[in-house]
């Protein structure tokens, strides 16, 4: 018995450190800290989140889901609380992207976005930006805001970094499950009469307006490709532990592999997850940066500067037009088909020199 | 000793029990937890034909007095348009004449009617199954808000 246990005990921390070994991110080149940079500038640009339009909703549309902490509140935020927290979550992806005390600044976002959201989802329907969030918290566990940052952050021993790291991988493997599994229990029936796809394809189709890209022509696809379809995704979303307990680059390949996925879901669906680009370009970017910019000054200040005039733009919106931004940045379906189409082109030199090239003897 | 196998049942139960909650209590979503959109529902053909359930909001036209179906989206915007289902459950806000904002409330929905060209008197709330590809419709459930 007590062998058993030991064993058990072992094979557990066995796992967790590979799991830390093979997430694990340099804090010692600059991969990080230029991720953290566009990562700022990324949401900065597109995604910033507004909540102000709470406003002009009346409580009696409050009605949050019984299990959402917000039910202890009564309604939805004050006007002066909505504009508070619209101007604090500018600033803080400035400082983010500046990297003046990132890891205070991260944790603040994370929280601040918790929140606010929460509201939001008082509505009644609960949407699932949570891992987009937890990146936030990551970067306040991380060594992201030590160089190329205007009031750096302490360097913290790499231990608490690949932790974060690890958990985080662990939530993204564990979230793409939770899509995944449910959908394998109901659509893998082994029945040529039912469809899971084209329930997500005509609901979105005729229902939300989602027409454009290549959606019109996923009507003409056969339902038995469809079937197939209904096998693959599930299968695939519920993998992501296989890959991460696997190796490095099996965990890359499979992030990878899930960028192509959101690309597809981008031209056929019309759905852009678009956030999810930084979540798992977390693990698929620092080491394109560290190759590519390394630490090269020379964009640095030019980002800094578009990281201020896209802040500017989103203050000055908020404070003048009680809107989202001065200038609106349409964030078109073609925006997210080019960011998602980048994100697997920056990856496929190292997937390829992975998997697919044939080795010397 | 344990401390490993504590750690491991903390994070199944951390991650584990939203998920449940959601497949086995239906719309009871833990937030915050780490769960994304399943989306599970299926669609069954029949031989020719797929029929499934749609949401869609009408109004009366101004000019021609037709009824006619309007953009969700722009209807509840700011409220994104996900949550059109949401909003309907609670009767679009106007089940609670007593409450204060009840009247503004109606106002602002009156302003999205006329800036979609709709007359502003009131809007209706359809359900129907609709059959591709013969697209014929059939509703299954409608309701109408007047707003005067």
């Amino acid at each position: 018995m007590k062998k058993n246990i030991n064993s058990t005990e072992f094979r557990i921390a066995e796992r967790w450190n590979a799991i830390k070994a093979f997430t694990s991110i340099s804090s010692y080149g600059y991969g990080l800290a230029w991720y953290r940079i566009i990562f700022g500038i990324f949401f900065l640009f597109y995604g910033t989140w507004y909540w102000s339009w709470l406003a002009q909703i009346p409580d009696t549309l409050f009605h949050p889901s019984d299990l959402n902490f917000i039910g202890l509140f009564k309604g939805f935020p004050p006007d002066w609380v909505l504009s508070c927290a619209d101007t604090l979550i500018v600033l803080l992806l400035l400082c983010i992207t500046l990297g003046i005390k990132t890891r205070l600044s991260s944790a603040l976002t994370f929280l601040l976005i918790l929140i606010m959201n929460g509201f939001a989802y008082g509505l009644g329907k609960i949407d699932h930006q949570i891992l987009t969030n937890m990146a936030f918290l990551i970067l306040a566990f991380s060594n992201a805001g030590t160089k190329m940052a205007l009031v750096p952050d302490s360097l913290i021993s790499r231990i608490y970094q690949d932790r974060a790291t690890a958990f985080f991988a662990i939530a993204i493997a564990f979230g793409i499950f939770s899509s995944g599994f449910p959908k394998a229990v109901m659509w893998i029936d082994f029945d040529f009469t039912t469809t899971g796809i084209f329930r997500w394809y005509y609901n979105g189709y005729y229902t939300l307006g989602r027409t454009d890209l290549l959606a019109p022509f996923f009507d003409e696809v056969p339902l038995e490709v469809a079937e197939i379809f209904d096998y693959m995704i599930p299968i695939f979303e519920a993998s992501g532990f296989f890959f991460l307990l696997k190796s490095r680059k099996h965990w890359r390949l499979w992030l990878w592999l899930l960028s192509i996925f959101h690309l597809s879901n981008v031209l056929v669906l019309n759905i852009p997850f678009t956030c999810h680009i930084m979540v798992y370009g977390l693990f698929l970017l620092p080491f394109f940066f560290e190759k590519y910019l390394s630490n090269s000054r020379k964009y640095l200040w030019v980002l800094f500067a578009l990281a201020i005039s896209l802040a500017v733009n989103h203050l000055l919106g908020r404070w003048i037009y009680s809107s989202s931004s001065f200038f609106q940045i349409d964030q078109d379906l073609l925006i997210s088909l080019v960011l998602w189409s980048a994100m697997i082109f920056v990856n496929l030199p190292y997937i390829y020199s992975m998997f697919l090239r044939k080795r010397k003897v | 000793m344990y401390k490993n196998r504590i750690m491991f049942v903390i994070l199944l139960l951390f991650l584990g029990t939203p998920l449940i909650s959601k497949m086995l209590f239906r719309g009871k979503e833990i937030y915050p937890s780490i769960v994304m959109p399943a989306g599970v529902a299926t669609l069954k053909f029949d031989g020719s034909e797929m029929t499934f359930k749609r949401t869609q909001l009408y109004a009366y036209d101004k000019k021609s007095n037709a009824i006619k179906p309007i953009d969700n989206s722009r209807f509840i915007n700011p409220i994104p348009s996900q949550y059109l289902k949401h909003v309907s459950t609670n009767d679009f806000g106007l089940n609670n004449k007593e409450s204060v904002a009840f009247v503004e409330f109606k106002k602002w929905w009156r302003d999205k009617l006329r800036e979609q060209s709709c007359r502003d008197s009131l809007f209706i709330f359809r359900e129907t199954r609709l059959s591709v590809p013969s697209m014929s419709e059939k509703v299954i459930y409608e309701k109408k808000y007047q707003l005067y």
